[in-house]
């Protein structure tokens, strides 16, 4: 395995409420490589945005909030620098995709002063040389017209074009790693298919590491190298997406494949997964995805599993007692 | 056609009006619905599919007459629901129901789930208070809530068991049509899965027919029988659900449905790409309003409106140069 360009290392954020300190994410440990698409799926409130957003340091400054572990990147563990520091990295090596376009543009300034900022700020350009540039990124996001375009505003453009825009902003600096939190989901299905896919020209053209966050199975199945599934702030499952696909070995993965009712087969039987993801505040000591598992045995409801391969595998990590069980009977 | 339809829809148009600008605003036309004709069948899930604003929202709710179309008839067992009036049109109300989107703003905060569930049993007069009572509670048990929902306000609940108040709410009055308007997608996959096997199986037990709207493809390809895809305001394509999947004739039906992601990635979508986006309703393409994105674009796409016609038995197509 190549070396990974960023490095997460148990990473854990936990939330103060009323009644003591709960994780949302729990001892999450990644690693992505140059040039490789990751995607972290899972259902709402399973912690897939908290991840990408305690890795780029965005969650140390928010109250009551506490994230532990290590973010390595290159040399550095991003966890120990200090705002300043962290400042002269996020935005530059490291940028992020927001889900709305809508939100994360500020309305009363021009696209290209918001294109160029980041060039201004990192790079030390003149408004002028970080115009010129902006132009060229708004080309690279195959905008129409950019130079024009330069001077409008965020409501003069659509949904689809404003996600481009922040696409550009995003790789103004060439950045080393992307995360891309929900970047179709507000979009339409043409125009989502046609986001994913300048995404992944670029992804392979510039040659960073991509991080998605989708919900979107059929999104995954599209853009992913690798896959990792969240439940409950937890990774459950990690995995080539071929491989995640066509044998997913944690019963989550399975359940929710089978939940999915397709466009291009007919869907002989659906499976819903019955009851609900548990608040945070009252979640399951050990598998939480036991109360909802049709595979629960008493070792479920005891112990905590860990995240692991089965004998003899490498790359497909599981967290599950029952399967990774199974699978060492077999083996021997 | 076998039986008499349902619900029949005829020419229905809107055109809303807005103003637009700074400083001067101007009056503006939007042409929401441009002459969409449909009919339902009894028993029958019609899917209504399309991207945002196309206007697939609007013809659910000028069904119900929550907005009074601009013209066109609506028909319901024969019975014109455009020309009702006020008691002919309560009247047809306890038949027709609609389900919304969003569970969370389309239930009363400050209604119980008695209150909320009793109420249009009231309001139509329908049975006395011991007898709603006992028609709440076995509504609610035909929706999967737990009996103790009945004293419980809608914050108490998680955004699927709201989805199934929504749903008991329109089942109260014992409907024989449910419009529900994108029925599940405020919903996660796994509890999406519940909201549609529960759909399903009331549609069975309670010989309900449906009109469908929701702009995710996998899902009308479960839960409907046949499916009309609608662009800009107007109908593109109509016929049943395997064939329109398996043999889409107009070129934004098999846009469509081949940048809908399957999670397959053998099947990985071949980003066949639609160029351009959809443009606005205040001011259509000429002709096909498809034409400017559309790849079989040819002079007469820019100039003439595509007649509605049958292209095979069942299949309707708006195109003039169908697959």
């Amino acid at each position: 395995m190549a070396q990974p360009i960023i490095s997460i290392r148990n990473l854990t954020t936990a939330f103060k409420l009323r009644s003591g300190w709960f994780p949302a994410v729990r001892d999450v440990s990644l690693d992505v490589e140059r040039n490789e698409t990751l995607c972290l799926v899972g259902e709402s409130g399973c912690g897939k945005s908290i991840t990408a957003m305690s890795a780029m340091g965005l969650m140390r400054t928010v109250k009551g909030c506490r994230v532990t572990g290590e973010v390595w990147f290159e040399d550095l563990d991003l966890t120990k620098l200090d705002e300043h520091a962290m400042r002269t990295i996020r935005g530059n090596r490291l940028a992020m995709i927001f889900q709305e376009p809508m939100t994360s543009l500020n309305p009363v300034l021009p696209i290209g002063q918001q294109v160029g900022e980041p060039l201004m700020f990192h790079r030390g350009m003149t408004r002028h040389e970080a115009d010129e540039e902006a132009v060229r990124l708004l080309e690279l996001v195959k905008i129409p017209d950019a130079r024009r375009r330069l001077n409008q505003y965020p409501h003069q453009f659509s949904g689809g074009m404003r996600q481009r825009v922040m696409i550009a902003m995003a790789l103004a600096c060439g950045p080393d790693v992307l995360f891309a939190d929900e970047p179709t989901t507000a979009l339409d299905v043409t125009i989502q298919s046609q986001v994913l896919a300048l995404l992944d020209e670029i992804r392979e053209e510039h040659a960073f590491a991509l991080v998605l966050i989708t919900h979107d199975m059929g999104v995954v199945a599209t853009i992913a190298d690798r896959v990792a599934v969240m439940y409950g702030g937890e990774i459950v499952e990690l995995a080539k997406t071929s491989v995640l696909f066509k044998s997913p070995r944690h019963p989550y993965t399975e359940a929710l494949l089978k939940a999915i009712p397709r466009s291009d087969q007919d869907t002989k039987d659906l499976c819903a997964i019955e009851g609900q993801v548990p608040p945070i505040y009252d979640m399951p000591p050990a598998c939480r995805f036991a109360p909802r598992c049709e595979l629960r045995e008493e070792i479920c409801v005891e112990e905590h599993p860990d995240l692991r391969t089965r004998r003899g595998g490498k790359t497909h990590l599981t967290r599950c007692h029952v399967r990774n069980r199974v699978s060492r009977r077999s083996a021997a | 056609m076998s039986a008499a339809p349902i619900l029949e829809v005829r020419d229905l148009r809107k055109v809303f009006t807005t103003k637009r600008g700074f400083p001067n605003p101007q009056t503006v036309h939007v042409q929401a619905i441009d002459g969409v004709s449909f009919a339902v069948r009894p028993g029958e899930s019609f899917g209504l599919v399309g991207e945002s604003g196309c206007g697939k929202s609007t013809v659910g709710r000028c069904t119900l007459q929550l907005i009074p179309p601009t013209s066109g008839e609506v028909f319901y067992k024969g019975q014109s629901i455009t020309q009702a009036d006020r008691r002919d049109l309560n009247r047809l109300r306890q038949e027709i129901q609609i389900i919304f989107q969003d569970p969370y703003s389309s239930l009363n905060p400050r209604l119980s789930v008695a209150r909320m569930l009793s109420e249009p049993l009231r309001v139509h007069g329908v049975c006395d208070r011991a007898e709603a009572r006992e028609r709440v509670r076995e509504t609610l048990n035909d929706v999967g809530l737990p009996a103790d929902a009945y004293w419980k306000f809608p914050h108490e609940f998680s955004g699927g068991q709201r989805q199934r108040l929504a749903i008991a709410r329109a089942l109260i009055l014992n409907p024989d049509l449910i419009v529900a308007d994108e029925p599940v997608s405020a919903l996660d996959v796994s509890i999406q899965a519940q909201i549609i096997l529960k759909l399903k199986d009331l549609k069975a037990s309670r010989d309900l027919s449906f009109v469908f709207i929701s702009h995710d493809l996998g899902i009308v390809r479960y839960f409907c029988e046949r499916i009309a895809v609608m662009y800009l305001g107007r109908l593109v394509e109509l016929g049943p659900v395997p064939d329109i999947f398996e043999n889409p004739r107009h070129p934004y039906t098999q846009a469509l449905r081949d940048s809908s992601p399957v999670p397959d990635p053998a099947k990985k979508i071949t980003f066949r790409k639609l160029e351009g986006e959809v443009p606005s309703p205040i001011d259509p393409p000429s002709g096909c309003h498809f034409h400017p994105r559309c790849p079989k674009c040819t002079a007469i796409c820019r100039e003439q409106i595509p007649e509605w016609r049958e292209i095979a038995p069942e299949r309707y197509i708006a195109c003039h140069h169908p697959d």
